[in-house]
């Protein structure tokens, strides 16, 4: 076998580096996800297909990967990713409209910075907690941080901030200023490359001894003290990471949208969103957050021009992914395969398939009958 | 395995473990009544009681991880009440739980290698990849399960790994809480052996027992635990022949 491959189990895998390897399968998706996110532009300008929504999409799915860092490995619940995602935003529009700053690039590194300060803040106060009081704590400080945007002068209270240095055209990026169609698309270059290397970074952070000990964190506290894991010290150390991935995300945020203001980028939904994203795309794998933030904004942006009730579409979704799809879409696409396979070769599963939805159908209407019954004419 | 060298913070004069009037707290409720326990450098100590005398309390004070309201544990004469629990095995104390608690997900080589990881250096460890063969040298059952995830394991075999991760932080002091409990006699005699083995390393051993019949087998000296206080204490031999011990063993000692 080559340097590249390597045999586990007599399946062949392809090693990258120490501890990163893919399936034959995992680097098939890989390679059709990378080309997906290059030709993005192209088929968005012969498609209907919105660029900037799935753009944006990508932008979320950054700041999910790196709240899923917390959920998957120390099992720690965060609903204000947000804070971070806004103070990002907020950080880049601030540099841009007070500071004169006209380089994006010097945004972005603003924005990271200030997501660093924030979430070593915030993490100091949150990492002794666990499950709903983390949970809340980390809601609260998201809050007070939005209330504190809202009512700030400085921060142009909810109209927000413009993120054009000179009150007219966008940033330079790497020097140049650019048309407004040039610089969408080189933006867009910006973000695929920040995302393929932060999920690099991610991928290795989580195979190294650091995340291990991040699982053994998750899985139970006193056991990792006794082999010696400074739980609160990791916890905190996770904690900025998964804020810096948050706060990157926002800063270009900031600097594709133009303009940052409280609501779209700090309020508590926000968070909200980002988790769901998390868990939409499958919050067992390290990608899978990034088609969950695709999705789930492709479907908010889209949905409104096609249906009235647009606001229950979140929660509609959540629901079906908790009962149907519990381990997200990328985390289900190896089961759905093996589904698939073992129908193609026994047909007769697919009867079985059809007679299980059939009677389970029967089931829910006759119950459904039962509770409208009960309700309309009570328990006699 | 062989511990690291000398240290400021301690006082060679005193035993390796010395706990003494230790009132260990669950939930409220004092668990241990003035207890004291001391181990030396280089022997072997059985605590021995029934299920509920208090021993995994008393281990789990010595870990950090059970509140104290009174008393003092000493390692090397360094106190470790109100030290933060990760640093008790950075100090020199290996641990194994009753309810082995491994990182499950996770290999057995990598539950080895976490401790490592984490304390190896202050433990000393020159050499991660040596030590972590030195314990599947001797641990050779998990040998061709090194790969395995931890949950896959015999109970046997999980009793091993979790003796092994604590060997892992290259110990002053192993403390080892029912390691043969609930294993089938064949597997139990193959853990004495182990244990055997890493005596004669010289290693210190601290292992909680509630059959006193295993114990003159290992161990140079018994402490016999009865409602969260030191009944007696002497040669393992005697006392584990003495009537009123075993009639207390059998849960008839009122």
């Amino acid at each position: 076998m080559s340097r590249f491959l390597v045999d586990r189990d007599g399946e062949t895998h392809l090693r990258l580096a120490e501890g990163m390897e893919l399936t034959k399968n995992q680097a098939v998706l890989a390679a059709v996800g990378l080309v997906a996110l290059l030709i993005v532009p192209d088929i968005t300008r012969f498609t209907p297909l919105s660029f900037t929504a799935i753009h944006r999409g990508i932008l979320f799915g950054l700041a999910a990967v790196g709240l899923n860092l917390l959920l998957r490995h120390t099992e720690l619940v965060s609903f204000g990713h947000a804070a971070f995602f806004g103070v990002g935003a907020y950080a880049a529009a601030v540099l841009a409209s007070q500071f004169d700053v006209s380089s994006g690039l010097l945004m972005l590194l603003g924005s990271v910075l200030a997501a660093t300060a924030i979430s070593v803040l915030i993490g100091y106060f949150v990492a002794g907690y666990l499950d709903i009081y983390f949970a809340l704590l980390t809601l609260a400080f998201n809050q007070v941080l939005y209330a504190f945007v809202l009512q700030s002068g400085y921060f142009n209270y909810s109209d927000g901030l413009n993120v054009r240095p000179d009150g007219l055209n966008p940033p330079a990026l790497f020097g140049l200023q650019l048309s407004s169609t040039g610089y969408e698309l080189v933006l867009y270059y910006l973000t695929v490359v920040v995302l393929v290397v932060s999920l690099l970074v991610m991928w290795k952070l989580v195979n190294s001894p650091f995340g291990r000990a991040l699982d053994a964190i998750g899985q139970n506290r006193t056991r990792a003290r006794f082999v010696g894991i400074p739980v609160e010290k990791y916890v905190w150390v996770a904690f900025v990471i998964s804020g810096i991935y948050g706060g990157l995300a926002g800063g270009l945020f900031a600097l594709l949208q133009l303009h940052v203001s409280p609501e779209p980028t700090l309020y508590a939904f926000v968070s909200g969103e980002i988790l769901f994203m998390a868990i939409l795309g499958g919050f067992g794998t390290l990608v899978g957050p990034v088609i969950g933030g695709v999705v789930l904004v492709y479907l908010l942006v889209q949905a409104p021009f096609y249906i009235e009730y647009y606001n229950a579409l979140t929660g509609l979704m959540l629901l079906a992914v908790v009962l149907f799809l519990p381990e997200g879409i990328l985390g289900s696409i190896p089961k759905i395969g093996t589904g698939l396979s073992r129908r193609r070769r026994d047909p007769g599963l697919l009867r079985e398939d059809v007679a299980t939805i059939g009677s389970s159908l029967r089931r829910g209407v006759s119950r459904a009958a039962t509770t409208v019954r009960i309700i309309v004419f009570g328990v006699n | 395995m062989s511990a690291p060298g000398s240290d400021d913070r301690r006082d060679p004069s005193s035993p390796l473990l010395e706990v003494s009037n230790l009132s260990a707290t669950v939930e409220g409720f004092e668990v241990t009544h003035g207890l004291d326990l001391e181990v030396n450098e280089g022997e072997a100590v059985a605590l021995v009681g029934r299920n509920g005398a208090g021993k995994t309390s008393t281990f789990r004070s010595i870990m950090g991880l059970t509140p104290v309201a009174n008393g003092s544990i000493r390692l090397h004469g360094e106190e470790l009440l109100d030290m933060r629990p990760e640093l008790i095995p950075k100090r020199g104390i290996g641990y194994q739980p009753e309810s082995r608690d491994l990182f499950t997900g996770m290999t057995v080589e990598e539950n080895f290698r976490l401790p490592i990881w984490t304390a190896g250096e202050a433990r000393g460890v020159e050499d991660e990849d040596a030590l972590v063969e030195e314990i599947f040298e001797l641990f050779d059952e998990l040998e061709d399960r090194r790969d395995a995830e931890v949950q896959n394991l015999s109970g046997g075999q999980g009793k091993m790994t979790a003796i092994g991760r604590a060997l892992a932080l290259q110990p002053d002091l192993l403390i080892l809480d029912e390691p043969l409990e609930g294993l089938a006699p064949v597997v139990v005699e193959n853990v004495k052996s182990y244990i055997h083995e890493i005596i004669d390393r010289d290693i210190s051993v601290l292992i909680a027992e509630s059959n006193a019949s295993h114990v003159p087998e290992i161990v140079d000296r018994m402490y016999v635990i009865e409602r969260g206080e030191i009944v007696d204490s002497g040669d393992p031999e005697a006392l584990s022949s003495d009537e009123e011990i075993q009639m207390l063993m059998q849960g008839g000692g009122e």
